[in-house]
């Protein structure tokens, strides 16, 4: 036998150590029994355990909606504010996305939901949705109308 | 190559690492037993570090960082290669022994948290030291504030150690465990050098165990 300790430290970690590995691999029911013989409750201490674990599951999870969430607001920020140029007579608008929903008959179903027709949409919610394909990247495969001011 | 059989070996599938809630799930299984192995795991590791590294810092701590580290990826658990218990106690021992690395690496530099004025410092002939020398050569050997608290480890250490061994000064059996452990022997070592059945070197060690816990309880409130 050789290799000695050289610290106090050193030499409480060997004991240690050896231990550890008692417990890594010792069988269920001695532990059980360990604790008890200790004058400990294995169950209370289990039921401890499990708790510390939800616990640090639970933050997990909770930081990650949390970090979603934040992700989710600023991409809805970027895309609130994000410069967009569009026409600025209402006509000229209109005529835009009467040219998106020639070419992509598609879109006109989801943008004039609750049974509304072209004609009953509003300059307001041509905006909002010229807004939208824009963000969309949609407008920019659109031959769109001159923009004549 | 004629005659030659070619043994064609496919390769490898690379291990599958569990997804969050894979961990959340198998740790919402984990028996009482197995619990309380990591209950019992983790207040080890605090005590082998010692209060001074684990800087109050708790085995619930221990066992919250692992279930943390595997959770955010800094961790993996491959389910196809080993139970999410022994996933955690890997964790625990690795963190244990990160916190013990920093505590020792923090103890020896702890001018990196002083003032720049402090550094200013004179030298024999009252002149003026550069703040690197004084650096340089205060780094290179601990304080005395630094030797006073390595001190008081090693007085905290040796007293833990002394105490697990003379609980099982009267038990041959357990003492010539601990002194095997001493040379740097594992389990299978110790059998051998005794020539112990596994059961007999197992039956042992649980001795040394519960006493020494009870050591440590007394030692750390735990």
């Amino acid at each position: 036998m050789a290799d000695k300790p050289r610290t106090d430290a050193k030499r409480l970690a060997r004991i240690l150590d050896g231990l550890a590995e008692y417990i890594q691999n010792s069988p269920a029911e001695a532990l059980l029994e360990d604790a008890r013989q200790e004058g400990h409750d294995p169950e209370q201490i289990a039921a401890h355990v499990r708790g510390v674990l939800k616990v640090a599951v639970k933050t997990h999870q909770q930081r990650e909606l949390n970090r979603a969430r934040e992700a989710y607001a600023q991409e809805v920020e970027s895309i609130r504010t994000r410069p967009i140029q569009l026409p600025a007579k209402p006509e000229t608008r209109r005529s835009w996305l009467q040219a998106v929903f020639a070419q992509q008959p598609r879109l006109q179903a989801a943008f004039t939901m609750q049974n509304r027709e072209f004609s009953t949409l509003t300059d307001e919610d041509i905006e909002a949705h010229l807004r939208k394909l824009e963000m969309l990247g949609i407008l920019k495969d659109i031959k769109l109308p001159e923009d004549n001011g | 190559m004629k005659g030659k059989t070619a043994v064609k070996t496919s390769p490898q599938p690379k291990p599958r690492m569990a997804t969050p809630e894979e961990i959340s799930r198998a740790i919402d299984e984990i028996g009482s037993a197995d619990l309380l192995r990591l209950n019992r795991y983790a207040i080890n590791r605090i005590c082998c570090i010692g209060p001074h590294a684990a800087s109050g810092r708790t085995e619930d701590d221990l066992l919250q960082t692992a279930v943390e580290r595997l959770m955010d990826g800094t961790r993996h658990w491959f389910p196809e290669k080993a139970g999410i218990v022994s996933c955690l106690i890997g964790a625990i021992r690795s963190i244990a022994s990160a916190w013990a690395a920093f505590g020792k690496r923090n103890a020896n530099s702890p001018e990196y948290a002083i003032l720049e004025a402090e550094l200013i410092k004179e030298g024999q002939d009252g002149e003026v030291l550069s703040p690197f020398d004084v650096l340089s050569t205060e780094n290179a050997s601990p304080n005395v504030e630094e030797q006073a608290i390595q001190a008081e480890i090693e007085t905290e250490r040796k007293a833990l150690a002394d105490e697990i061994e003379a609980s099982c000064a009267d038990d041959d059996p357990a003492s010539m465990v601990i002194l095997g452990w001493q040379s740097d022997m594992d389990g299978p070592a110790i059998q051998k050098e005794f020539s112990w059945t596994e059961t007999e070197y197992r039956t042992t060690v649980r001795r040394i165990q519960r006493r020494a816990h009870k050591i440590a309880e007394r030692h750390y409130g735990r």
